[in-house]
């Protein structure tokens, strides 16, 4: 009748079949009895766990537990069809328990149970537990670092005296030759993964000792291994425009650690962007909006088309925490790129940190840092109350840096327009006047090939206003195939007083060679040159010289990528 | 050569005082404060500068290109 009924159960509720760890208690009367006992030890009737040991049945789940087949002997009852109540025991509750029963109970226990208490008891004990472990090496990966620790040191380590683990808690450095964090993780980790005290009867001061270590008050090492790496492939391509990324680095100080450094961009980054308004209001289903979903938007960001949403701006702060070396976890994890909310959590030093810029979109620190507001978005995870206290002076002061940078930086504007104003000595001086005086610093800079076109870059715009660099004036590097021996770079120079691309007739043109030697050079004498490939573009030359031609079935021009 | 148009410019903010010129000294005086200020100014305005500081204009172009 009992096996009908236990067919007819599984029959019903077919994921009983995958209930093979557990027992499970069907008959209700043995659910009463057990239920209803009044000796009971631990809230866990006497009478259950004395057939745990007599009963084969119930022994074998017993023998899985001891053997490590299962981590906890876990059981259940069956009422109307569903799983309810039970218990959940680990190898050190179960001996604990049957160790209360048989002190409670004095009633006579036959050799069986009393062997098989003792077994239990051996296989639990903390000679057991040292006898597994203590010539055995524990080996893991922390912070992208492969360490191998003799398990003997970790069990030294947390068995020491209070004097002496307290000064090694408390002193600098390494235990043990490893870093004092690692260490410190790796000895909690030895001791969780391998379910030591769910698994072996060890001393008290073990578990206060772990306990105490894991609520990161004593030592805060709650960052070791919080994210052990960054992998995101779809954000690992991403470009930001040039001035963008300029702006939002300028002013960094190279002194600072990594961590301030993070924090420094964060801001910067939420005082030059802005969330989308359109997206706002639309509620992100335009055309305007769907960009938003193309990774690819990221490089149209500019200070000027300064407008992102959320997955944009987690997407352009990640690839400055990758420059940085610090890891980080793009939130929620396995979300779609441009979909539903998105952050990050990353690491640094001893902080794990949430950093939300669109935390609320009007409320939020892409809102609240152009007003200097106290950020909301940048949030120390930490559960050791200093740690978040000196994460906050950590982001006060850097915020005040930026502040004051800011300032000074308002005022001197203000002081050379006010000049500007009032002195009667300011010329306009030609584009051409001011190219020859640029070329001559190159040329007094001495530098030569990549560096000379660095140069190049660096001073352009202290000659010329970003209007200009757009319409009147171009520069070009191209390959200069003049010299018999090998190419050197060659600058091309177009100038315009009103537009060098529409107005291209009037364009003057100058070639800076590699030698900082700088020569008008007509239109035509251009030409030639690139007809006779004397000046060739090269694989990086997205842009071509307004006003020339370029010559049909040209092989060597290729898109740079 | 920072130092000697600070110098320069000391003695015009002397010569010009109780007079409206002196405003525009004390502006150039605050430029030449900042760190790398030829850098941060368009070469127009530095040029300016020099001319106020009664550089010859001969020598302008020596003198910007040492200073940035």
């Amino acid at each position: 009748m009992e096996n009908l009924t236990l067919y007819q159960l599984l029959k019903n509720n077919p994921y009983l079949k995958k209930q093979t760890d557990r027992i499970l208690i069907i008959d209700e009367k043995e659910n009463e009895y057990y239920r209803n006992d009044p000796n009971k030890v631990m809230d866990i009737s006497v009478s259950f766990l004395k057939r745990l040991l007599t009963d084969d049945k119930y022994y074998q789940y017993v023998e899985k537990l001891t053997s490590s087949y299962i981590d906890v002997l876990s059981t259940r009852f069956i009422r109307n069809d569903e799983l309810t109540g039970g218990v959940d025991l680990t190898r050190v509750d179960l001996t604990k328990c049957l160790e209360e029963v048989i002190k409670k109970d004095n009633s006579l226990f036959d050799e069986q149970f009393i062997r098989r208490f003792q077994d239990l008891k051996e296989l639990t004990s903390y000679d057991q537990f040292l006898k597994e472990y203590k010539d055995k090496e524990y080996q893991l990966e922390v912070d992208g670092k492969k360490i191998s620790i003799p398990i003997s040191k970790l069990i030294n380590f947390i068995s020491l005296d209070e004097q002496k683990y307290e000064q090694i808690l408390n002193g600098n450095g390494l235990i043990e030759g490893i870093k004092k964090e690692h260490f410190l993780y790796a000895c909690c980790s030895f001791f969780d993964n391998h379910n030591i005290f769910d698994n072996y009867i060890v001393p008290q001061k073990f578990i206060r000792r772990f306990d105490e270590l894991m609520s990161f008050q004593k030592i805060d090492f709650q960052s070791v291994n919080a994210i052990p790496n960054s992998i995101n492939p779809s954000l690992d391509q991403i470009t930001i425009d040039s001035k963008l990324k300029d702006a939002i680095l300028e002013g960094i100080n190279d002194n600072d650690s990594d961590i301030e450094k993070a924090v420094y961009i964060y801001i910067k980054m939420c005082k030059l962007l802005t969330y989308d308004d359109e997206y706002y209001v639309k509620g992100q289903i335009s055309d305007h909006t769907n960009k938003h979903s193309d990774i690819n938007n990221i490089s149209k960001i500019t200070l000027e088309n300064n407008k992102v949403i959320c997955t944009e701006f987690t997407a352009i702060f990640s690839m400055f925490l990758k420059k940085l070396g610090l890891n980080y976890l793009v939130q929620p994890e396995g979300g779609e790129y441009g979909k539903g909310h998105s952050w990050l959590k990353f690491v640094g030093d001893k902080f794990i940190v949430n950093a939300d810029a669109a935390l609320s979109i009007l409320y939020g620190d892409l809102a609240r840092a152009k007003f200097n507001k106290p950020l909301e978005g940048l949030k120390c995870l930490n559960e050791n109350e200093e740690t978040r206290n000196e994460f906050l002076e950590l982001i006060n002061s850097i915020y005040q840096r930026i502040i004051e940078e800011e300032k000074k930086k308002e005022d001197f504007e203000k002081v050379v327009s006010r000049y500007q104003q009032i002195t009667s000595n300011l010329k306009e001086m030609p584009l051409d006047e001011r190219l020859r005086v640029m070329t001559d610093k190159v040329k007094n800079d001495n530098v030569r090939g990549i560096d000379l076109l660095f140069d190049i870059l660096q001073l352009k715009r202290m000659f010329f206003t970003e209007k200009e660099l757009k319409n009147n004036i171009s520069i070009l590097f191209v390959k200069d195939n003049t010299s018999e021996k090998e190419p050197t770079i060659g600058t091309i120079f177009v100038l315009n007083d009103i537009n060098v691309k529409i107005n291209t007739l009037n364009n003057r043109y100058y070639v800076f060679d590699a030698n900082g030697n700088i020569t008008s050079i007509s239109r035509s004498n251009l030409q030639e040159k690139f007809d006779d490939k004397t000046l060739e573009y090269t694989v990086y030359n997205d842009l071509r010289v307004p006003g020339i031609t370029e010559s049909k079935g040209d092989s060597n021009v290729r898109k740079a990528k | 050569m920072l130092e000697k148009l600070n110098e320069l410019n000391d003695k015009f903010i002397e010569r010009y005082a109780n007079n409206k010129e002196q405003e525009k000294y004390l502006l150039i005086k605050q430029i030449l404060a900042e760190k790398n200020c030829f850098r941060k100014i368009n070469i127009e305005t530095s040029y300016s500068i020099l001319r106020d500081l009664e550089i010859p204009e001969e020598e302008l172009e020596n003198y910007y290109l040492n200073l940035i």
